[in-house]
């Protein structure tokens, strides 16, 4: 049971070379789960390395329960790491590698050779891995040793768990289940969990707080709620939801925004209001997700965009058509019976409050007073 | 499917090189073995004597003893070695952030030849002007010559020949240390694993087939020992350096007894073959176990 705090943690590698983390800031309540999402090298490892106490920080603080651990050994944080890398230790059967971290000088009195096994098949068979006990980690799977790390981290219960992308290399049904098993244990052992993953739909099932992460800085954290709601930014727009949110570049006409001669839009009195003192030469990127962009009859009055159907995806019920239009890509989404043949002429509607405003140089969201 | 006509000829050079310098000599013994050669005995011209040599190998009481002496020098210095090695191995692969550096430094008493480093024994044990066998001898460890002492002779050989040899397994086993995944160290320090654990648990069985291999390699080579025994005792005082090459080689180019002593080597040969091949299925056996035992 303990809060994380991470205060301003910078991380160089190769001297200076790549900038890992760059002033990264975060906050995980006691027994909350935290998600960490962002792209492949965005700095996720890193983040656990540091925390875990692998790797020394250049600088920052971090804060366990407001106690500053920034220095303190990997052994004395009390916390389990599941790695990406699994780091499972090769000539050890399945058993003895979930047993390792039990059998620690630290913990010498806490565990007797029965609970302990009594633990590691609890344990096992909670990942499916029950059969494997006595395989080598190389006579495994590579989803079936990515749950032997991640059961070596959930075997005892340390004040938090770092998981770093434990299930990314299961298979679709197993990681679904894998989900909502692991958020169920940590709702049971209230254990502060930090979690991290590329998959935004990941993240937004299983935080209650979490923290969008790219080339080494915070791109914007809070609920999975308001990012998605609010993107900060448009890496961020574009990072969380799937497929991601179509940015338009716009100009400012009056109480308008114009897509070339392709659209005029009237905007709302928020937007408008925003938008008061933003120079008229500089391009507004409206954004808009593919959910909320409807197709019209390519003659209907509400239509405020015409465009071609192009390449069309079909998901099941749902399907991701896009359109283009001089030049111009859009993707929607919409249930399969209403995908529109190829080729086929349309019209598009989508309301204004569903827009989201971002500046183009800085490429922030132009905040409403809705936000 | 033209190279697969022409692969032959991509083996040709190297089989003839096997056939003139492995094959036929090795040939060439094994048909001595079968006769009656000897340079001091007229009456043995080469005529076929079938398993005579080998008759009289088999009563022959110096021939064991070279076999006792083999395994008194072997089995010591190779423990001796390993245990050096690793604990060499383990200091500078921690304590020299660029350990690849030293390795070729740290190589050097084995890149000599074995008759080198046997005259530094020599040298370095005499007890009249020897660095080592002056202080020896002033100190009262040991009042004789080294090299000449019943007692002392066959552990000076050994003494030597860790000199040689230990850099060589340090340098296999560094390389090996070096080159071992970070990964389950990190782990392990997650999971609270104290030094000790860490070295039995992750490390050694991590390092073991290179461990493995180094023991091999001793092995076979200190089975065949000859040079440094040569130069240093030539197998004396009396027969206590003796090991079974120096023993063939007496026969065979002392004596002139060609059949003879090479019925030795082929014994050599077969013992060797046999010792390696158990020896590298007995330790597969253990490293598949899992090391569990430590």
């Amino acid at each position: 049971m303990a809060k994380i705090t991470i205060q301003n943690l910078c991380k160089q590698y190769k001297n200076g070379e790549v900038q890992a983390l760059k002033d990264i800031s975060l906050e995980c309540r006691d027994g909350g789960f935290f998600c960490l999402l962002g792209p492949a090298g965005a700095g996720k490892t890193t983040t656990i390395k540091l925390l875990a106490g692998i790797e020394a920080a250049d600088s920052g603080r971090i804060l366990l329960d407001d106690v500053d651990i920034t220095d303190q050994m990997p052994m004395h944080r009390d916390l389990a790491v599941a790695f990406e890398t699994y780091a499972l230790y090769p000539q050890r059967t399945v058993r003895q590698n979930l047993a390792f971290p039990l059998q620690s000088p630290l913990r010498k009195n806490e565990w007797t050779p029965e609970t302990m096994e009594q633990r590691v098949v609890e344990i096992a068979n909670l990942l499916g891995i029950g059969e494997l006990l006595d395989r080598l980690p190389r006579q495994l799977s590579g989803g079936q040793r990515q749950r032997v790390a991640l059961g070596r981290a959930l075997v005892r219960k340390p004040k938090a768990y770092l998981l770093d992308e434990p299930i990314a290399h299961l298979d679709a049904k197993l990681r679904h289940r894998m989900r909502g098993e692991l958020k169920r244990i940590q709702m049971e052992l209230g254990i502060t969990t930090i979690y991290t993953t590329p998959d935004q739909l990941e993240a937004l099932s299983l935080a209650d707080t979490m923290a969008v992460i790219n080339n080494g800085r915070i791109e914007q954290s809070g609920t999975p709620a308001e990012i998605y709601r609010r993107p900060a930014n448009v890496f961020v727009a574009r990072f969380v939801g799937d497929p991601p949110m179509n940015i338009l570049t716009t100009h400012l006409v009056g109480d308008e925004l114009a897509l070339n001669s392709l659209m005029r839009l009237k905007l709302s009195e928020p937007f408008r209001r925003a938008l008061s003192g933003y120079p008229p030469e500089k391009p507004v990127l409206l954004g808009i997700r593919p959910k909320d962009m409807r197709l019209t009859p390519p003659d209907a009055p509400q239509a405020k965009l015409h465009a071609e159907s192009g390449h069309i995806q079909v998901l099941g019920e749902t399907s991701v058509v896009t359109l283009s239009s001089d030049g111009l890509e859009i993707r929607l989404k919409l249930a399969t019976q209403q995908a529109p043949r190829r080729g086929e002429r349309v019209g598009v509607d989508f309301s204004i409050e569903d827009c989201h405003l971002f500046d183009a140089h800085s490429q922030n969201r132009i905040a409403t007073e809705n936000d | 499917m033209s190279s697969k006509r022409y692969i032959w000829w991509w083996v040709l050079p190297a089989a003839l090189l096997f056939l003139i310098i492995i094959l036929l000599p090795f040939i060439t013994a094994l048909t001595y073995s079968f006769r009656a050669f000897s340079f001091t005995d007229s009456t043995a011209t080469g005529q076929f004597i079938g398993i005579e040599n080998y008759r009289k190998l088999v009563f022959d009481q110096d021939f064991y003893n070279s076999f006792k002496v083999t395994f008194l020098y072997m089995v010591p210095s190779i423990l001796i070695q390993g245990a050096l090695g690793l604990g060499i191995a383990l200091l500078i692969s921690r304590a020299v952030q660029r350990a690849r550096i030293l390795i070729p430094i740290m190589l050097l008493p084995t890149l000599l030849t074995p008759v080198v480093i046997g005259l530094v024994g020599v040298l370095t044990l005499n007890p009249d002007f020897g660095v080592i066998g002056i202080w020896l001898n002033r100190s009262g460890l040991i009042k004789e010559a080294v090299l000449g002492s019943y007692k002392w002779a066959l552990p000076a050989i050994i003494a030597v020949d860790t000199y040689q040899w230990t850099p060589f397994v340090a340098v296999i086993l560094t390389a090996g240390l070096l080159g071992l995944p970070k990964e389950p160290y990190e782990a392990a320090q997650v999971d609270g694993a104290n030094p000790v654990q860490t070295f039995f648990r992750v490390t050694m069985p991590l390092l073991w087939p290179y461990f493995v291999v180094a023991m091999l390699i001793r092995v076979i080579d200190a089975f065949r020992i000859f040079d440094i025994i040569w130069v240093m005792t030539r197998g004396g005082p009396g027969t206590v350096t003796e090991a079974v090459a120096v023993y063939a080689y007496r026969h065979t180019f002392r004596y002139w007894d060609m059949g003879y002593g090479s019925a030795l080597i082929m014994v050599l040969f077969v013992f060797i073959s046999i010792m390696v091949e158990y020896l590298y299925k007995a330790l597969q056996k253990w490293q598949g176990a899992g090391g569990s035992s430590a």
